[in-house]
């Protein structure tokens, strides 16, 4: 079974609509959701509050460069059975 | 070889996408026979039993509910009455995926987005391809058509004058970085080298130029602290990912009726692999071309290291094997630049690009002097040296003016620009313009996009097609200051950027991904994606219709052009270029232009 | 040394096809047969989201013969040694015949023409004696007519009212079931392409251009010149109901007699509506017209599985459930003469007995008999 997080080549982004008070709040939200999938390594690319919510685009980096990627080293481990 | 074809529509009407296909084929003389909508699938056997030759069916199929029982099972029918080995069906239409087709036992299934000449391809009985979305395209030498002639006699004579100067000063002189590019010219044999034949006596003489970092590696093999080598298993996971991924990819083109403009992305995620990573993503949608970014460090650092190697910072380090890899990882149809504008690695880096097979690099004294922090007299040696390289590898190379970024007008970054380009044409190397098509500094204190941004680029580009015959590339990226972390922002803002460039006619553009703005990691491959295609999109828009600049543009050309020539004559006053530089002639310190201090005091004279 | 070519056909997914053909693979090795294996065609409900290639299901063990397609072998974690490539494409890649050295899973691509079939069946026979299996796959039945025989994987997800899925199982059985033609001998020897009228004296009357017999003016034009009391009729290809129906009518008011001859059944099982179809095959008796097949593909047995997923609107997701078991085996026994199993229950011990019992001297190529 392939772990589709492992296929991911770099990064996930998650873009919504938050109904919030204001931008810091949609944030936190957005960074709290994407922890509570397991991702650790997060950020914010974009967020914009108006009025009723917050549009935002969050990020969970599944690999950065210099990792290991495992979408590359199940090409190996294919190669070497 | 004339095919009999039947197109069927297996739907209550008939799909317009298949009348369209029918209409192909009769220009490509083939004879078909356009069946009636929703006719059963006996009937359909029948009308083929009725015809004396069919070669081809061609069915086509809209509606997705069912579509997977219906098509096995007129396969099923075609099969049993004798017809499945006697001619060749495929099926086509905005229900149909490829993979659905071969699974049920098409010999091709055409989705949404197939084009005429693909089926034309299957009917032909060229070899099917399982995404019939892509076109081949092949390298274009965007230098070819220009003869660099002076339209504007004046500006070329003095240009002339100045180049005569800095070639005149430069006879004497070299520096480690010079002589680092003479020993990978002249000692190192790339052949050799790939057949694992060693180096020959390259790394007698190398280390002795480099600086501690380097020399430390080749004295005991330590590596720079954010670096490592990859393992044995990362490396053969590559070449199957590559094998496996070039299996089944091919090229996208983003232009629609133009020519023009190739359009070009930038990697350098740290590390080789996930550029390749990215640079394939970047074919696949459509890039003509792709430049490679090096680490800031690496411009700060005298000689190269050595291995495979991947790093953990923006840019990724330039070393043989890791070009190498790349340049084997690239389509036959990518242009591939590598950078070598600035730093101390210059003139080596476009011996190392020209050895292993690039096609394009970047020189340019002025931003490397004034922009990226090396020492002007350093910049000045080893800028004329990498031409004189770029000219023997056979490799144009453009002149970059981002110190325009800092807040250097956009007449005196061109002033250094057609410097830098005169004596690259009297070196016989071809250099190519790349003016910014920016929100810069300039831009905004002046307040010259006041009311729209076409007006001042366009007046860059008519300027410069007022002063010399040579092509031009507004980079690097197009729209730079203009996008912010908005996705759709900044997707939007490149591809009008790039509508404005294809509308000007100019020969390629450089563009962002939408991650241009966000600084708080690296550029994920969605990202590239997106501008790309946005451009593609905006490119479909327009055709060969364009966007009109109002008069206005008309007068901020002349307005540089007249800025360059009083630029120039500054130039020419100041009596040596290198002194120029310094005085702030080609962009001063109150404008945001400090000379560099990298590779200070190392220019010596033979 | 007996052989024999077994089809395994699903009438849905999730009626359990897979399952049965590892029980019967199990069995059989159990019982020490050698084991050729392949598929028509692929089944791609179970594709890899990632790879997009079909995974691994079928545990395959040192010897077998497993013919699959290129990329297969590349997807397998058995060890296979490679045989032989044939010029079989598909779209994963050609046909290769391979041999297992190590255990592991296997997903099977095979061709997915009936000549292809047919070539592969032919290029397995060199491998030895034993049971050689042709995986079906989806909704794909026409192929099945180069195989000895077929077993039928059906149950609740074809269909979960068990009186619906009674009646049209016993329609398959029933056209699979069409005995041979009388004069058979006669009529294969001819080798016939095309649609052909012969005489009682098997001289030919008419024939058509093709295998099939699909329109009502076909069907009128082959009669035009019969007046002999007694026709066969041989159709290689596929028919319609429109000239079944033609048929009847030219046959109802007249003293002929005529002796309908099909390639065989499978071809029969393609029609679009097979109750009506079967119908109107039933009705020509009346009118004095004989069904025959050239060449039997007989259903051997059939499976059965309650399970069948179940859409809930509530969560919008599928849940299992099963329909009543005992009810569902009771209702398709009382309709049909030939075992029916469910191999959970039952195991495949049965199946394997059935599938022997159809097997015949396996002749090794370019063996010579002397009378």
């Amino acid at each position: 079974m392939i772990n589709p997080q492992h296929q991911i080549m770099d990064a996930l982004d998650v873009e919504t609509f938050f109904v919030c008070d204001n931008e810091q709040q949609g944030r936190n939200l957005m960074i709290d959701m994407l922890k509570s999938w397991g991702f650790t390594d997060v950020d914010i690319v974009f967020a914009q509050h108006v009025g009723p919510g917050t549009r935002i685009r969050g990020r969970a980096y599944a690999y950065r460069p210099a990792d290991k990627y495992a979408w590359l080293l199940r090409e190996a481990a294919k190669e070497a059975e | 070889m004339k095919k009999v074809v039947v197109l069927a529509p297996i739907d209550p009407v008939h799909d317009i996408g298949l009348k369209m296909i029918g209409r192909g084929l009769v220009e490509a003389g083939h004879e078909i026979l356009l069946l009636q909508p929703d006719l059963k699938p006996d009937e359909i056997i029948e009308m083929i039993f009725s015809r004396e030759k069919v070669d081809i069916l061609l069915l086509s199929r809209t509606l997705g509910y069912g579509v997977g029982e219906l098509l096995a099972r007129f396969i099923d029918l075609t099969d049993a009455a004798g017809l499945r080995s006697k001619i060749k069906i495929g099926i086509g239409g905005m229900a149909i995926r490829p993979e659905l087709a071969a699974e049920l036992g098409f010999d091709a299934g055409f989705g949404p987005g197939t084009t005429v000449e693909e089926v034309i391809c299957f009917v032909e009985g060229r070899e099917y391809r399982p995404d019939p979305f892509r076109s081949k395209k092949s390298k274009i030498d965007m230098t070819a058509n220009y003869d660099y002639q002076y339209l504007n006699s004046s500006i070329g004579e003095k240009l002339g004058r100045i180049s005569e100067m800095i070639i005149d000063w430069a006879k004497n002189k070299t520096s480690p970085g010079v002589k680092r590019g003479i020993l990978r010219d002249e000692l190192w044999d790339v052949e050799r080298w790939r057949q694992r034949l060693g180096n020959g006596d390259l790394y007698n003489y190398y280390p002795e130029l480099c600086s501690e970092i380097p020399q430390k590696y080749y004295a005991s093999g330590e590596l720079h602290p954010q670096t490592r080598r990859f393992t044995i298993e990362e490396a053969r996971g590559l070449e199957k990912y590559l094998e496996e991924t070039k299996a089944r990819m091919s090229v996208l083109k983003l232009q629609h009726t133009r020519k023009k403009p190739l359009v070009f992305n930038q990697y350098g995620t740290g590390c080789p692999f996930m550029d390749i990573g990215h640079i394939l993503a970047s074919e696949a949608w459509g890039a003509d071309g792709v430049v490679h970014f090096d680490p800031s460090w690496g411009a700060r650092t005298e000689g190269f290291l050595d291995g495979f190697l991947t790093h953990q910072e923006d840019g990724t380090v330039i070393t043989p094997a890791n070009l190498n890899r790349i340049h084997n990882s690239l389509e036959k149809s990518t242009l591939w630049q590598i950078r070598a504008h600035r730093g101390l690695n210059t003139p080596e880096t476009v011996v190392l690009a020209g050895k292993i097979g690039a096609d394009l690099t970047k020189i340019n004294i002025c931003y490397g002097s004034l922009g990226a922090g090396t020492d002007p007299e350093r910049m000045t040696i080893d800028g004329y040296h990498s031409i004189l390289f770029a000219q023997k590898y056979n490799m144009p190379f453009d002149v970059v003016t981002n110190e325009e970024l800092a807040g250097v007008p956009a007449y005196k970054a061109f002033a250094g620009m057609l410097i830098v380009s005169d004596l690259a044409v009297r070196l016989g190397a071809r250099p190519i313009l790349q003016p910014l098509f920016a929100y810069s500094p300039e831009v905004m204190i002046h307040e010259y996009m006041e009311d729209n941004f076409i007006d001042f680029n366009a007046g860059k580009i008519f300027a410069l097609r007022n002063i010399i015959n040579a092509p031009i590339w507004p980079g690097a990226p197009i729209g730079f200051l203009t996008h912010t972390e908005d996705r759709v922002q900044s997707a939007t803002t490149t591809a009008l950027h790039a509508c404005l460039a294809m509308s000007l006619e100019v020969d390629a553009i450089s563009i962002a991904s939408t991650d241009e703005a966000y600084s708080g990691g690296p550029i994920s491959v969605p990202a590239k994606i997106d501008t790309l295609r946005a451009v593609q999109d905006s490119f479909r828009f327009f055709g060969k219709a364009g966007i009109h600049p109002t008069d206005q543009a008309d007068k901020y050309a002349e307005q540089i052009i007249s800025g360059v020539e009083e630029t120039l004559e500054n130039v020419l006053a100041a009596g040596d270029f290198v002194t120029a530089i310094h005085k702030g002639v080609l962009g001063s310190r109150e404008e945001g232009a400090y000379p560099g201090r990298a590779g200070k005091d190392t220019v010596t004279t033979k | 040394m007996l052989e024999v070519v077994i089809g395994i056909a699903g009438t849905a997914k999730n009626t359990g096809k897979t399952t049965t053909t590892a029980a019967i693979l199990d069995e059989l090795r159990h019982r020490g047969i050698p084991i050729l294996l392949t598929s028509i065609g692929y089944d791609g409900e179970n594709l890899d989201n990632i790879t997009g290639l079909p995974k691994p299901r079928l545990k395959v063990t040192s010897g077998d013969i497993i013919a699959t397609a290129e990329k297969c072998v590349a997807t397998t974690t058995a060890k296979l040694k490679i045989l032989d490539k044939t010029d079989i494409n598909t779209p994963l890649g050609k046909v290769l015949i391979t041999q297992v050295l190590s255990p592991g899973l296997i997903v099977t691509a095979g061709p997915n023409k009936s000549t292809d079939v047919r070539l592969l069946r032919d290029l397995m026979h060199k491998n030895g004696p034993g049971v050689t299996i042709f995986d079906g796959a989806l909704s794909r039945i026409a192929p099945m007519a180069e195989t000895d025989g077929i077993i039928l994987a059906t149950g609740a997800a074809r269909n979960t009212n068990i009186p619906t899925l009674s009646i049209e199982t016993e329609i398959l059985w029933r056209i699979c079931s069409i005995p041979y033609t009388e004069e058979r001998s006669k009529l294969t020897e001819k080798s016939i392409d095309c649609v052909t009228l012969f005489d009682s004296n098997f001289a030919k009357i008419a024939s058509s251009r093709h295998s099939s017999l699909l329109t009502v003016q076909e069907t009128k034009e082959l009669f035009q010149n019969f007046n002999d009391s007694e026709g066969h009729l041989v159709i290689p290809g596929i028919t319609t109901e429109n000239a079944l129906q033609t048929l009847y009518q030219l046959f109802i008011n007249s003293k002929q007699r005529l002796f309908l001859n099909f390639g065989d059944p499978i071809k029969l099982l393609t029609a679009s509506n097979l109750a009506s179809f079967y119908r109107q095959l039933e009705d020509l008796s009346t009118a004095g017209i004989f069904i025959g097949v050239l060449r039997r593909v007989p259903l051997l047995a059939v499976t059965v599985n309650p399970f069948y997923p179940e859409y809930r609107f509530e969560s919008k997701t599928y849940v299992p459930n099963y329909i009543d078991f005992r009810n569902l085996e009771i209702s398709v026994k009382r309709k049909i003469a030939v075992p029916v199993y469910n191999v959970e229950r039952h195991g495949a011990s049965k199946l394997v007995d059935i599938i022997l019992a159809h097997a015949y001297r396996f002749e090794a190529p370019g063996t010579i008999y002397f009378d």
